[in-house]
């Protein structure tokens, strides 16, 4: 067991970093991701990949958060390309991933476990109901969505022009844009279905855990920002003749706030080991563990850090509430720590 | 990066729990899960099993009697030693004085204290704390005089745990009052006998004696027992506290914790309750955290990397609070029966816990408070 970053590592981290600080990172610049390679960094060879793992993925992620870049990488590039994954060998999930990881085409996951619903009726495979809050699904290409069928989830690839899908936009409010779907008793054709009817739900599952832990590795980027930028301003502010940094209260509180990121890395170190290591059980167990802390310790990370920044830190022009902003919506985003608690209390399968 | 875990190390952790199960006596392992303070006569004993195994000084440089295993491994080792129900060894020796004679002590001061103290025979206590000096160390008063061969000694030192069973005691005494108070400090290796010395229980709020107050009068200690050159005493004490703090997240102690919080709550019928098996949850979430970040410390221990965060003090304040926390749901769990006056002897495991709960009020005091701890973070954040 090594923690330190190794040489490649910390090329990747690098080269995220050099790139994410010349701001202003947006859809223009999905292209560029493809081509650094981000897009297939955790996927193998076999399927166009780059042959990377879920720590590489880890590691763009973090340096995209503390950029505080908003575009769909997690959701995209982790989420509906592991959905996909495993069923490459049906040619349609094949071509829709090859154009993923080239960046070509963007794929959008809608994996809500409920919502969505897949029929056989006289005249057919019929989809009715919705997915909501589809990140990336605004300018995606084909969204991969999650409907149950039977007793369980069935995964469907849908071009976004098919008749009968209707997209409602929106933005959430960290600035990112997002979308509902909804589908009118959409006719699907069984080519349009990945996989046996009804038997994705694992499938699903393991592509959420890897999005759960890029997640995860994201808050911990957008923390260290928001941590720093809040140690940044106690040492230069000054009130009653000092720097604010001299005052115990926010010097402790600032310690808090460490003692919380750190506590967030070390579970995502937990969750990233178990996926290369664990069965089924304990590592869901230690996902849903990095994403409760991952949830609590953004949250007060981000909260403090308005809090220590006075009034400055109640702007829409500055920073910081960008950060907090940023952390709700990543703790909401598969399942909120509340959520996975629940889980872990043994109060809800996730 | 390297996440995985190493095979091998599976294998040594089924090594010792081999061991454990033939060499540890049942009743020593049921007293000693109960919560009460160790008895010197369980630490003694199993001190001595250990050293029949090699094994009583996993910390150690291996020229002193150490293992030579990995920190993951020394974990390993305590984890499963933890949750057994094995006694611990004197910490104050092991741990806190050994370490600076490995690292200050002369051959002759090394050759006489550390095989004693790796055999068991030998139990020490710390001499630190005075009533007017706690967070606020380097205030200490206890005097030591310089006459010919010998330093005499007065003065008063107090939170002494174990001191009633200790042969030695490890004191910081004034040696020089005319320079600043870190620099007039000296490390000095004290006979618990000596003439002079009186050593009185402090009875903590567990009801429980594990504490003393040490009174120095006119104790004659030879030049000889002093560690260090004199005034370096603050350069030994500091080396110990960051050793202490380096161990102290307690995931050991904080895993035997919860597994026993989890068994109480479902013999109590709690584990179906949705908000206590949250509760339940809230702490294990924090233990896989403190477990990682411990996994991270031990790995990192001795490398450059160890300095880039303030690992010890990160480790300390969360470990204790995570006993605290657990404790305190241990406590609930029990219900009416957690605020029964209860007495060491009684057979009940229901009064281990509210001792034990009493007693770890401590740990968020001892080794630097969690105040002073959080003043250490802040530093390495921005500076003093």
């Amino acid at each position: 067991m090594h923690f330190a970053l190794d040489e490649q590592q910390t090329l990747l981290r690098d080269s995220v970093a050099r790139f994410v600080a010349q701001g202003g990172i947006g859809a223009a610049h999905w292209q560029q991701f493809a081509d650094m390679g981000w897009l297939g960094a955790g996927l193998p060879e076999s399927a166009g990949g780059y042959g990377g793992s879920a720590l590489d993925v880890a590691i763009i992620a973090e340096q995209l958060g503390r950029g505080l870049v908003i575009e769909p990488f997690v959701e995209v590039a982790v989420l509906a390309a592991q959905a996909l994954l495993p069923l490459q060998h049906e040619p349609p999930a094949a071509a829709a991933l090859a154009e993923l990881i080239e960046g070509r085409s963007i794929v959008a996951p809608a994996l809500q476990p409920q919502g969505a619903e897949l029929s056989q009726t006289r005249s057919g495979l019929r989809l009715s109901g919705a997915q909501t809050l589809v990140v990336g699904g605004t300018r995606a290409d084909r969204f991969v969505v999650a409907a149950t069928e039977g007793g369980g989830l069935s995964l469907l690839l849908l071009d976004a022009a098919t008749p009968g899908l209707r997209r409602h936009d929106y933005r959430l409010i960290d600035g990112s844009a997002a979308c509902d779907l909804h589908f009118d008793e959409m006719a699907i054709d069984g080519h349009q279905r990945l996989g046996a009817p009804g038997g994705a739900g694992p499938v699903i599952a393991a592509a959420r855990e890897q999005a759960i832990v890029a997640q995860c590795a994201q808050a911990l980027g957008v923390m260290d920002l928001a941590l720093s930028t809040t140690r940044d301003y106690l040492l230069q502010r000054r009130q009653f003749g000092a720097a604010i940094a001299s005052f115990q209260v926010l010097r402790h509180r600032l310690a808090d706030m460490l003692l919380a990121q750190e506590q967030a890395r070390a579970t995502l170190h937990g969750a990233l080991a178990a996926l290369s290591a664990e069965d089924g059980d304990a590592r869901g167990r230690a996902v849903s563990i990095a994403k409760v802390q991952s949830g609590r310790s953004g949250r007060f990370v981000g909260a403090q850090a308005i809090q220590l920044h006075g009034g400055i830190g109640m702007t829409d022009e500055y920073l910081i509430g960008h950060c907090f902003k940023r952390l709700m919506v990543l703790d909401q985003a598969q399942g909120s720590a509340a959520a996975h608690l629940a889980t872990l209390a043994g109060r809800s399968t996730p | 990066m390297h996440l995985e875990r190493d095979p091998a190390d599976a294998a040594f952790r089924e090594e010792v729990r081999a061991f454990l199960r033939d060499a540890l006596p049942p009743d020593m392992a049921q007293r000693n899960l109960r919560g009460f303070h160790p008895t010197k006569a369980d630490m003694q004993a199993w001190t001595r099993i250990l050293h029949a195994r090699g094994w009583s000084a996993p910390h150690w440089p291996v020229e002193h009697g150490g293992t030579g295993w990995s920190p993951l491994r020394r974990h390993l080792f305590e984890e499963e030693c933890f949750a057994a129900g094995a006694p611990p060894t004197c910490t104050a020796a092991f741990s806190l004085v050994a370490p600076v004679l490995q690292r200050f002590g002369t051959p002759e001061q090394q050759q006489r204290h550390l095989p004693a103290i790796l055999r068991g025979d030998t139990f020490w206590g710390q001499g630190f704390s005075e009533p007017n000096a706690g967070s606020d160390l380097a205030s200490l008063r206890t005097r030591a005089l310089r006459d010919g061969e010998h330093y005499v000694v007065d003065g008063q030192k107090t939170w002494t745990t174990e001191g009633h069973y200790a042969d030695w005691l490890f004191c910081l005494v004034r040696t020089d009052t005319t320079v600043a108070p870190q620099r007039g400090i000296s490390f000095l290796l004290i006979d618990a006998r000596s003439p002079g010395i009186t050593i009185r229980p402090i009875i903590s709020i567990d009801g429980a004696h594990s504490l003393n107050e040490v009174f120095f009068d006119g104790v004659r200690v030879p030049v000889e027992n002093r560690v260090g050159d004199e005034g370096q005493g603050w350069t030994c004490a500091k080396f110990l506290l960051e050793n202490e703090r380096a161990f102290s997240a307690e995931v050991p102690r904080n895993k035997r914790m919860l597994a026993r919080l989890k068994a109480l709550a479902a013999a109590q019928g709690l584990a179906a309750d949705p908000v206590f098996a949250t509760r339940i949850a809230e702490i294990e979430v924090e233990l896989a955290a403190l477990e990682w970040l411990t996994l991270r410390a031990l790995s990192e221990h001795g490398s450059d990397a160890a300095g880039a965060w303030p690992a010890g003090s990160l480790l300390h304040v969360l470990g204790s609070e995570l006993q605290q926390k657990t404790g305190a749901l241990l406590v609930e769990a029990l219900g009416e029966r957690g605020v029964i006056h209860y007495d060491a002897s009684d057979a009940d495991h229901a009064a281990g816990i509210t001792a034990d709960f009493l007693y770890r009020r401590a740990v968020t005091i001892y080794g630097g408070s969690n105040e002073i701890q959080r003043n250490l973070i802040a530093r390495h954040l921005l500076g003093p």
